[in-house]
């Protein structure tokens, strides 16, 4: 009997299928349609969540087509639409293709300190692609660095846009909160409400990250306290761990972290006039 | 520096509002539908013709006074109010549904007929709110929504922010629903302190409410203007963590915002003709300013800053209204971030302090450690709580 991803893949043309993420609900394999290398990602619908799955689905694959290519590689850009498996109105399985981006993760990046023009470079790619997702009003909610990738050519792309919130349609709050220990704001808490500022601080997590090898809220232990540190505790400056680096940059970063979503940077764009600021003190 | 006056129901009260801002004592007034009709009564002006009387007479070019229209619709949710009888002459709600925020049409249609009204009066656009006792909550997302469903119809409007003491003390909860405040990108917010009673000076015993509404002021601060509504002398403090204009008035519903003001069983406005104690960041009653004088008249007058005990009500005022001014404008003085301004208003509240010891020990009736308390203690627990929390 065929997997559903086999079936998924059918449907869209895709083969010669090859793993990129451990199985489960939502498998990722890399592929081939034609001679393109793709990415495939194929989710299979299972009760009692059809509804959800398959709403996640749609939307990551419509704001993908949205903004890829507005986005100039800053966004992972769509291949298809989405593909469906068995009764188009209650689906067993959904898929898309994705392209293929060359380069690594960032998480095969980070473990040693970085130099302050790497992490710079990261801090802007990433909020330069966050600006095409926040001026739609959308959330990314999972800045990890599972989904940020570093192309050959230095570009930094963002990937896995599916749990984007779009704040028009989604206002009221959520004991659920997406996102990954380590990596979530002080709003991706239970009863959190998520915005382009959540983005931000997560933004500071990754920078923060780059530079000192450390995550600025410990995630170890009860997932109930790690939620408490993160909406009471007020991460340490970051020249704290790097006395090298320059008072400028420092204050960015520790502003993208602030513990209180007013004093940090409100969206992707503040924060890039910010950079902007930065870089044009540099050479001056 | 800018002292806006609230408005209010007294008698004559209209001509004290044009006396005062032009003798340069108050920048503006904030009218608002319980106490200003929409079309004139005996002793009551109309809001047009108040303001017209107000801009009339400035100088070709110049702004004039700055005049809002606060459509006061936390007061009109507030359960136990019912001084409806100027309020219900105005078209804030459409089809007479007072208080109906129950959907988002019904918040938007309350919108829109605020702005209309303050269109029509040529007041800048200040959006509606209700007053939250949390910042979680129905009560809160309704304030919320009222403030996004303003700034949809009025990009960059000012927004309110009304809360009690309880809301105030939030903690993380609080500085994240300011965040989704701050979020609007208002031009203004209009902060309202509200208190469970009418009570001059007021209740400042709880530090932790306090400090959040300086924390918040500072937080709203760094993208709006800052209108500390009905803050009177704790002005100093609210300068000190962003604000820059001061909401007052000669009337205690002028000074302390609280639901007494709009019960018609507890009017809550007297004015008690306070002699104003800058030394000591006080106001005192006559009878007790008088004592004081008689113990140690040096040291009294140099409270007063050399101002003699208010005669009559006008000097009342006008001390009031100096005073106020200068010590507000010495802490915006100290520098445009908040930081640079805590000493100043550390160096008020130290100085403040050794006087109260001073003129507690005089023994003067109605100048014990309980007045000190009321007046100094709070305000300084307050203040100094959120300033350790910005370390």
């Amino acid at each position: 009997m065929a997997e559903f991803y086999d079936e998924v893949a059918k449907a869209l043309g895709a083969t010669d299928l090859s793993p990129l993420r451990p199985g489960g609900q939502k498998r990722v394999f890399a592929a081939k349609r034609g001679s393109e290398d793709v990415v495939l990602k194929a989710v299979e619908v299972l009760p009692p969540r059809q509804a959800e799955v398959l709403e996640r689905a749609s939307r990551e694959v419509a704001l993908l087509a949205r903004v890829s290519s507005a986005s100039g590689r800053r966004i992972v850009s769509v291949r298809s639409g989405l593909a469906t498996v068995g009764n188009p109105a209650a689906p067993s399985a959904v898929g898309w293709l994705e392209e293929m981006l060359d380069g690594e993760d960032l998480g095969d990046l980070l473990g040693t300190p970085w130099n302050r023009h790497e992490a710079l470079g990261l801090v802007q790619g990433v909020t330069e692609a966050l600006t095409y997702l926040h001026d739609l009003q959308v959330v990314h909610r999972d800045l990890s660095p599972g989904n940020v990738r570093r192309r050959g050519d230095g570009t930094w792309t963002l990937l896995d846009p599916g749990l984007a919130r779009h704040l028009a349609e989604f206002s009221l709050t959520g004991m659920y909160q997406p996102g990954t220990a380590g990596f979530r704001s002080p709003e991706q808490v239970p009863g959190g409400v998520p915005d382009t500022y959540s983005d931000v601080y997560c933004v500071g997590i990754l920078a923060f990250l780059a530079l000192t090898a450390r995550l600025p809220v410990d995630p170890s232990g009860a997932e109930d306290a790690y939620f408490k540190r993160l909406v009471q505790q007020q991460p340490m400056p970051v020249k704290s761990l790097r006395t090298d680096l320059d008072d400028e940059f420092a204050a960015v970063i520790d502003r993208c972290l602030n513990r209180q979503p007013a004093r940090r940077y409100l969206d992707a764009a503040e924060l890039l006039d910010a950079l902007g600021k930065l870089t044009r003190s540099a050479k001056s | 520096m800018t002292i806006l006056l609230h408005d209010g129901r007294r008698g004559g009260h209209m001509a004290w509002l044009k006396e005062t801002i032009t003798a340069g004592l108050a920048d503006g007034a904030i009218l608002n539908p319980f106490a200003t009709p929409p079309t004139s009564i005996p002793r009551h002006p109309s809001a047009t013709a108040v303001i017209a009387d107000l801009r009339d007479g400035q100088p070709l070019g110049s702004t004039g006074p700055e005049i809002l229209f606060d459509s006061a619709s936390w007061a009109a949710v507030l359960p136990g109010t019912d001084s409806w009888q100027v309020y219900d002459e105005w078209d804030l709600w459409p089809h007479h549904t007072r208080g109906d925020l129950s959907d988002a049409g019904a918040i938007a249609d309350h919108v829109r007929e605020v702005f209309k009204v303050q269109s029509e009066l040529g007041a800048p656009y200040l959006a509606p709110t209700v007053a939250v006792d949390s910042p979680t909550g129905q009560t809160a997302e309704t304030a919320l929504e009222l403030a996004a469903e303003a700034s949809r119809q009025q990009r960059g409007c000012m927004i309110t922010l009304c809360g009690t003491n309880s809301f105030w003390r939030g903690g993380p909860a609080l500085d994240a629903y300011i965040g989704r405040l701050a979020r609007l990108r208002a031009s203004t917010c209009y902060v309202i302190p509200l208190r469970d009673r009418a009570r001059y000076p007021a209740d400042l015993t709880d530090t932790d409410a306090i400090a959040g509404w300086l924390r918040s002021i500072h937080s709203l601060s760094l993208r709006s203007r800052i209108i500390a509504a009905y803050t009177d002398h704790l002005g100093v403090i609210a300068a000190a963590a962003g604000a820059d204009t001061v909401g007052t008035g000669w009337d205690q519903g002028q000074r302390v915002c609280s639901p007494d003001a709009f019960r018609t069983s507890e009017p809550g406005g007297q004015n008690i003709n306070y002699s104003p104690h800058p030394g000591l960041l006080a106001r005192f009653t006559e009878a007790v300013a008088r004592g004081l004088e008689d113990l140690a008249s040096t040291f009294a007058e140099a409270m007063r800053w050399g101002e003699t005990i208010p005669s009559d009500m006008r000097e009342h005022r006008e001390q009031h209204f100096r005073a106020l001014n200068e010590q507000v404008t010495a802490v915006l003085s100290a520098g445009a971030a908040p930081a640079d301004r805590y000493p100043v208003v550390r160096h008020m509240l130290t100085g403040a302090d050794l006087s109260w010891n001073q003129a507690v020990a005089l023994g003067a009736q109605g100048v014990s450690s309980n007045e000190k308390a009321l007046w100094l203690d709070g305000m300084r627990s307050g203040f100094e709580a959120y300033v350790l929390a910005e370390r």
